[in-house]
């Protein structure tokens, strides 16, 4: 039956939004921890360490987030694992945001000049002393900016977890489409919840990415 | 026994070869003035004595430890062989306190208090006492500079490199690190210098060491050396650098 | 429990799975020239132009920028119709990835625009320069090199992006791939090949780039 796009409609839209947030806030645990590992071995003094992280990055970055999707929720079932959407999507986003995430810190922790490592290691700290009380806390201070706009994209790329039925603010865009027939206003209220959430995200990482420079 | 034994050391970046055969030994108490132009190799020959560079060919002994043996343990050996940089090399973030007391807590494991007894002991003789709270990014070039070197003395060594420290002070600040440099020599410990300071090397230092294209080219009693040089290209390097 | 890979199947549908990659790759090609011409004139105008041309980039800049990709395709592709605007799906593809890039190449561009410092520019000026000469042998040489690696990867990630545009049944290389899923079951093994062939694509234009840049910029 077709119905006109409501308020209840877009009530509906906005419960759907919890989703979306909650995939993102498991997808930045999972992809922080991820990424925590790939910057780190990036960085490290064994070759074939820095060679395996590389390669992690290298293939996530080739291939689209879509793949991986179909991949975790249809591929494995024939070896007769049933993934839900929920595991699907959070393993998916996890892999994703670990690549990019892994490759903005391991920005950050190059960026800190090699003498402060000369420094650390002529006062007899070990690497991982080096790292703890010398490299990470200052390249902290440069990771928040970009950090918060990877962020943005995280948020962003959840609407994909809609195409394997995922039920986020896509998805429900998708099933009020459906049953309203008004997809032009629907798509647009979805667009301006997504926007809602990004902007200020948005506007904030670009404030912090300023702080740096002028402290700079 | 000498402490510290350069032997035919070789170093080389790639087609370059820095140090073509260098043999130095260094006393306990001796204080070492290593001169020489800009790519002579001497700072790369003090960075060879703690490990920071490894070397291609020869051997570096510092107090009994083979330094270029992969089997040694460098963080021992360095936490007895301080260094100091040219560009300082403070911890930006953290305060002078905690540039100071870091080593000697997580490498030596001395207790807070002791630690900051300890912090409190060297910046007096950098004659800094007041700026145990400050961060680098308030302090002068001269006063990172001293504060570089009582972070180095906070370990205790037994031996001090520095590597061209004044260099990137400006003029009026060079006297007042010289002067702790003197202080530091006066209590006895074992020195090695890269410095573009000659008038400081003779007034302090015990042995001037001569670099040229990567050899130690000529070496001796500071003021003799100084005064009167054997070879023409220290005689060069002398009137250039006190022209 | 045992499965045996197989492979046949997929590799049967290979003229399917080149449609595809046909699709995708004259997508992604005519994207890049539409989202780099976007991005100069946009830029152009949001760092030289009058507020009024300004203001109205920046908002278009920051729509795009906030809101997934997937939902500005189906606001083209569902959305626009019942305004009277029409599309079949390779076209409503090609403007909204073109729309995105758009908008993501002028952030770059400008960039790499105001990176160019104000002491160029002055020189350049006092030697006599007109604002036309200025950017053309003073500018736009280095705020290119600057922005190059950026705008580089930029690309490669759309790309990537274009395997969206199934979602509308274009039948790019991922549409393929569905179908081939549906008719042979064989899902690991048809999403295995096509992301390989992602992959493949991904480094070819990443050694494109690459190579151009060295033309460029690395030479002299």
């Amino acid at each position: 039956m077709i119905r006109e796009f409501t308020f209840i409609d877009f009530l509906y839209l906005l419960a759907a939004t919890r989703w979306t947030l909650a995939l993102t806030a498991v997808a930045f645990a999972g992809g922080g921890l991820v990424g925590l590992t790939v910057a780190l071995l990036r960085v490290s003094a064994l070759a074939p360490m820095r060679w395996l992280a590389g390669l992690y990055v290298l293939v996530v970055q080739g291939t689209p987030l879509l793949v991986w999707l179909f991949v975790f929720f249809f591929g494995l079932s024939i070896f007769g694992i049933a993934v839900s959407p929920w595991i699907a999507a959070a393993a998916s986003f996890s892999i994703y945001a670990g690549a990019f995430l892994g490759e903005i810190w391991r920005g950050c922790l190059q960026a800190i000049p090699r003498t402060q490592w000369e420094a650390g290691g002529s006062l007899g700290l070990s690497f991982v002393q080096q790292l703890r009380y010398i490299i990470v806390p200052q390249a902290l201070r440069l990771a928040i900016p970009p950090t918060v706009g990877f962020l943005v994209q995280l948020i962003k790329n959840t609407s994909l977890a809609a195409v394997i039925g995922f039920i986020e603010l896509t998805r429900e865009g998708q099933l009020t489409t459906a049953s309203t027939f008004r997809p032009f206003t629907v798509y647009l209220t979805v667009a301006a919840i997504y926007f809602a959430l990004c902007f200020p995200l948005t506007q904030w990482s670009r404030r912090l990415e300023r702080r740096l420079h002028v402290a700079r | 026994m000498s402490l510290v034994e350069l032997n035919d050391v070789v170093k080389r970046y790639g087609q370059h070869t820095v140090l073509n055969g260098v043999s130095l030994s260094v006393d306990k108490g001796e204080i070492i003035a290593i001169i020489g132009r800009s790519g002579s190799g001497k700072s790369t020959l003090l960075r060879c004595v703690n490990g920071l560079e490894p070397i291609q060919g020869g051997s570096v002994t510092v107090d009994g430890t083979v330094v270029n043996d992969p089997g040694t343990d460098l963080r021992k050996l360095r936490q007895h062989v301080g260094i100091v940089f040219q560009s300082f090399n403070l911890f930006p973030h953290l305060s002078v306190e905690k540039n100071i007391t870091l080593a000697p807590k997580v490498v030596k494991h001395v207790p807070s208090g002791e630690a900051r007894r300890l912090a409190e002991n060297v910046l007096r003789k950098v004659g800094l006492a007041e700026k145990i709270d400050a961060y680098p990014d308030q302090l002068s070039g001269g006063q990172q500079q001293r504060v570089a070197i009582a972070r180095s003395l906070a370990m205790q060594p037994d031996l001090m490199l520095f590597d061209e420290i004044t260099s990137a002070l400006d003029p009026e600040l060079v006297g007042e690190v010289l002067k702790v440099l003197e202080e530091v020599a006066r209590e006895g410990m074992t020195m090695m210098l890269v410095t573009h300071e000659i008038g400081f090397a003779r007034k302090v230092a015990s042995r001037v060491v001569f670099m040229h294209e990567g050899r130690i080219w000529e070496q001796g009693p500071a003021a003799a050396t100084l005064g009167s040089p054997r070879t023409p290209e220290l005689e060069t390097f002398l009137s250039a650098v006190l022209h | 429990m045992t499965y045996s890979f197989q492979f046949r199947d997929v590799f049967a549908a290979w003229d399917s799975l080149l449609d595809g990659l046909i699709l995708t790759l004259e997508l992604s090609l005519f994207t890049m020239v539409m989202g780099l011409l976007i991005g100069i004139a946009g830029a152009s105008g949001r760092v030289y132009g009058p507020a009024w041309v300004r203001r109205p980039i920046a908002v278009y800049v920051e729509a795009i920028r906030n809101t997934p990709l997937i939902v500005q395709l189906f606001l083209i592709f569902f959305g626009l119709p019942s305004a009277g605007i029409k599309f079949d799906a390779d076209t409503a593809a090609f403007v909204a990835l073109s729309i995105n890039l758009g908008a993501y190449s002028i952030e770059i561009v400008r960039a790499g625009l105001e990176a160019i410092p104000r002491s160029q520019i002055e020189a350049g000026q006092s030697l006599g320069l007109s604002g036309w000469q200025i950017f053309r042998y003073v500018i736009a040489f280095p705020a290119l090199k600057m922005m190059y690696p950026s705008l580089a990867s930029q690309f490669v990630l759309l790309m990537l992006a274009t395997s969206v545009v199934s979602q509308i049944s274009a039948q790019d290389l991922f549409h393929a791939a569905s179908i081939i899923q549906s008719r042979t079951f064989r899902d690991f093994e048809v999403y295995a090949v096509v992301a390989a062939a992602y992959l493949a694509l991904a480094m070819i234009f990443r050694l494109l780039f690459a190579g151009v840049y060295w033309l460029l910029f690395a030479r002299r």
